[in-house]
């Protein structure tokens, strides 16, 4: 269920209306629970039972950390368990299918059956959390759930079940614990806000991009340097409002019911280093997995060497987890080699203190473009062709739509104004309503295509 | 970040209920005006013999702006599908033309669109036919779209028709009709949102249907088309050539013919009739001619039961009808369009007939003495 379609609307009223009448009582969170395995269940009910098994996996581990001595023995266990499936279902098929071409090169005939399994929409972010869950409860900075429904509505909420963001449970069960709060006017205005906004980036400006970057991605063979370089340039803006929308309906959605969920963006494409850019791109991941990942590794504690090595390791994994293919890994590989290169450069006081900042805010926003060739890519060799021809190959007419262009140079233009001293005009009362009654307006005008899904719901 | 700091970070827009309230209002203002101010098209309305072009027959809009148009400026409208509209013929060579031409002064309107079927037809005078209230209308049948289950919209399962949007979408659907709920939605709501039907003129008028994003990616270097239009689009000749149906080898064809008391589209048909007489319009019907050449024995015979039960309907409703046998075959160019040659006869037929003489002179007693003046000239 889309967050922009008929079917959430009547859902999402539904569940709001039903929740005023039921959030003093004892079953606010039976209610919540309940939409949230309908929401999920909406596509394939039988999906349902991997997000229960997943719950009932961490309960139990959650109460045995804290209990036995085997504290860690658990852990291992609660974590194995609840990733299997995301192995199973997310990379099988990748590991196969890799084990395939080793054994072809050694010449070996027998070639292992690839799976073909449907990956069920949000696993990689549910699981996550739940991972994170069982680790806190390990490091004690949660207290264990004694309520499977509570912890339950934690992992399943539906706001941010399908993409995002990965909420943590020290921030999130507390909302829940006694009871949730009773949403109020206030929270339904804001949520709305956020909404609108969300609405906007996704269909009137993520969809929009998609076509002109679909029509040359699907068939980067046939277009020049000049179109492939535009169709990345387009890319970079369609994922980020594609996903940065997902996050806001999600963000508004949870508000209206009374609850606030993680900021997922902040002006990324201003970021003026690659660690900026993580801190402002998907900051749910990233700081889940420095937290979860990087650190454990060793962090920045033991050396350059291993901070770098760490990194590597950390970006690898973390391009892995956007989804089981060689571009993937190659994608989150040049993005460690970018933090090498501005952690470095940050070092230095020239670079620090001489180089303008819109100077640096341009070439990380060129590095990530680049980078995001390997995402968008459908394989590796589409990735390299692009690559090979938007630096050497004719330049013809990219034919890019001015009204695509312009839209895109609008909103970074908004956002370098929004990060500057003259934000306050910003937030002046009649030019938000302008905004918004112009936002709501474009969506009438221009909405009524087909949706288009969200680009994360595939990881 | 504190929860309230980064409720607002990230080029969020926060509004208070108050400023909802400018915004909403702002928004719905300019919902209204935008298809006031812009300019208005339809400046071809006026010529002589205007009818929708075909590219526009599912610009209701222009439908609606069409039927208030006709309003101000003719005396009484002919409705129904690509048969009133003149498939075969040129504007000049339909059956609105060669009535106001022996008439002499342009009384009727053409107000057919291709593919109205009466389910559609249901839905096009009841959410945009407002303006014709009170004003004598001829309201076309065509057999046709009761010939089989699957024109009569009675089959299950799934099929394309013309113009889904007309029809009803919740309660008493067409059989092979299962919209998704968004656009049934979307459909409805255009029904009572002026706005979204002027979207779609827009897109239907300037952009040949595409939406505008999907436009831009053929255009990229503009937003607005450098020509396009409904004055632009010429409704005068109707590019089908005028050729009669045994030259472009349409064999006699066995249709089963659905009875009307089975009938969807007949149902249709009543509820048409009875919206209009609700509405205080002079009901005029006229069935067919159908292309009973172009039927077998077996099928011609099942036809003229449908029309004896559809006659027996109107007579008992006190409708008056005029149900005409078939024009000679050469005078068909397929199962139920005339050629321009049978449009005129076609007048000259329903201008004999007693029960459109009577009806005309009811509403038009200047045309009926005018009329009966003629005759003794002749």
């Amino acid at each position: 269920m889309l967050f922009h379609s008929w079917q959430f609307a009547a859902f999402g009223i539904t569940v709001y209306l039903v929740y005023l009448l039921l959030c003093r009582t004892r079953f606010a969170l039976h209610w919540l629970l309940a939409a949230s395995l309908f929401f999920y269940g909406w596509v394939n009910p039988a999906f349902v039972l991997l997000l229960l098994y997943v719950v009932v996996v961490n309960f139990g581990a959650g109460l045995m950390i804290e209990r036995s001595p085997r504290r860690k023995l658990w852990l291992a266990g609660a974590i194995v368990a609840t990733l299997a499936p995301l192995g199973m279902y997310k990379y099988s098929a990748f590991a196969t299918g890799s084990l395939n071409v080793v054994l072809a090169r050694l010449g070996w005939r027998a070639a292992v059956k690839v799976p073909s399994l449907l990956l069920p929409a949000g696993l990689s972010f549910f699981t996550f959390g739940a991972v994170g869950y069982a680790i806190d409860c390990y490091r004690r900075t949660v207290k264990p759930e004694r309520s499977i429904v509570r912890l339950a509505t934690f992992i399943a909420f539906f706001p941010k079940l399908l993409a995002g963001p990965i909420e943590r449970a020290s921030h999130f069960l507390g909302q829940l614990s006694p009871r949730p709060k009773r949403p109020t006017g206030a929270d339904l205005a804001d949520g709305l806000s956020l909404f609108v906004v969300g609405l906007f980036k996704k269909v009137a400006i993520a969809d929009y991009l998609s076509l002109y970057v679909d029509k040359v991605y699907s068939y980067p063979a046939g277009f020049d340097g000049l179109t492939l370089a535009a169709a990345t340039f387009a890319f970079a803006w369609e994922i980020y409002f594609d996903f940065s929308g997902y996050t806001d309906m999600a963000r508004g959605v949870a508000r209206a019911l009374g609850f606030d969920i993680a900021l997922n963006f902040n002006n990324p494409y201003l970021a003026t280093g690659l660690g900026d850019f993580w801190n402002r791109w998907h900051i749910s991941l990233s700081s889940w997995f420095k937290d979860y990942f990087y650190i454990p590794l060793g962090g920045n504690r033991k050396g350059k060497l291993n901070t770098y090595r760490n990194m590597l390791v950390t970006m690898v994994v973390s391009g892995l987890w956007h989804g089981a293919a060689w571009t993937f890994v190659i994608w989150g590989f040049l993005h460690a080699i970018g933090r090498f290169i501005t952690r470095e450069m940050e070092r230095t006081r020239f670079y620090r203190d001489r180089v303008p900042t819109l100077a640096k805010q341009f070439w990380v926003f060129g590095f990530v473009t680049f980078a995001w060739i390997f995402f968008r890519a459908s394989t590796f060799s589409d990735a390299l062709l692009i690559v090979k021809r938007i630096f050497s190959a004719g330049v013809a007419d990219p034919r890019l739509p001015i009204a695509m262009l312009g839209l895109c140079l609008i909103i970074w233009g908004y956002q370098f104004w929004y990060e500057s001293r003259a934000r306050r005009v910003l937030e002046w009362a009649p030019v938000k309503v302008g905004a918004t009654a112009y936002m709501m307006v474009h969506l009438i005008l221009f909405a009524g295509g087909a949706s288009q899904p969200f680009v994360y719901l595939q990881f | 970040m504190t929860p309230e700091e980064s409720l607002h970070s990230s080029n969020s827009i926060r509004l208070s209920w108050r400023e909802w309230g400018w915004a909403a209002l702002a928004a719905v203002s300019a919902l209204y005006l935008v298809p006031a101010i812009l300019p208005a098209a339809g400046v071809r309305m006026s010529r002589p013999d205007y009818r929708l072009p075909t590219e526009l027959s599912s610009d209701y809009w222009m439908f609606q702006r069409w039927a208030r148009y006709s309003r101000g400026h003719h005396r009484a409208v002919v409705l129904g599908d690509s048969v009133v509209w003149g498939q075969y013929a040129a504007s000049d060579g339909t059956l609105t033309h060669c009535l106001n031409s022996l008439l002499g002064a342009p009384v009727f309107a053409n107000l057919g669109v291709d593919g109205l079927h009466p389910a559609a037809m249901a839905g096009m005078v009841r959410h945009y036919g407002g303006a014709l209230h009170g004003l004598p209308v001829i309201v076309h049948l065509n057999p046709l779209w009761m010939m089989s289950d699957e024109q009569d919209l009675r089959k299950r399962g799934e099929a394309r028709f013309n113009h889904p949007k007309l029809v009803a979408q919740f309660l008493d659907r067409p059989g092979p009709y299962h919209p998704s709920l968004g656009e049934a939605g979307e459909a409805v709501l255009e029904r009572y949102v002026p706005f979204l039907r002027w979207r779609e003129h827009i897109k239907i008028a300037y952009y040949g249907g595409m939406p505008l994003q999907e436009w831009s990616l053929d255009n990229p270097y503009t937003l607005l088309p450098d020509d396009g239009g409904p004055d632009a689009l010429s409704s005068d000749d109707s590019g089908s050539p005028p050729v009669d149906w045994v030259q472009r080898g349409i064999r006699p064809q066995d249709a089963p013919w659905v009875a009307p008391a089975d009938s969807y589209q007949w149902r249709c048909f009543t509820a048409v009739i009875d919206l209009l007489r609700s509405r205080g319009n002079r009901v005029f019907v006229l069935v067919g001619p159908f292309n009973t050449h172009a039927l077998t024995e077996a099928s011609r015979h099942r036809y003229r039961a449908v029309l004896a039960a559809m006659a027996e309907w109107l007579e008992r409703e006190r409708i008056p009808y005029y149900a005409p046998e078939a024009l000679p075959s050469e005078l068909y160019a397929d199962a139920s369009h005339p050629l321009a040659e049978g449009y005129r006869k076609l007048a000259e037929q329903l201008l004999e007939s007693p029960s459109f003489l009577t009806w005309m002179g009811a509403w038009a007693p200047d045309l009926r003495a005018a009329k009966d003046t003629q005759e003794p000239s002749r």
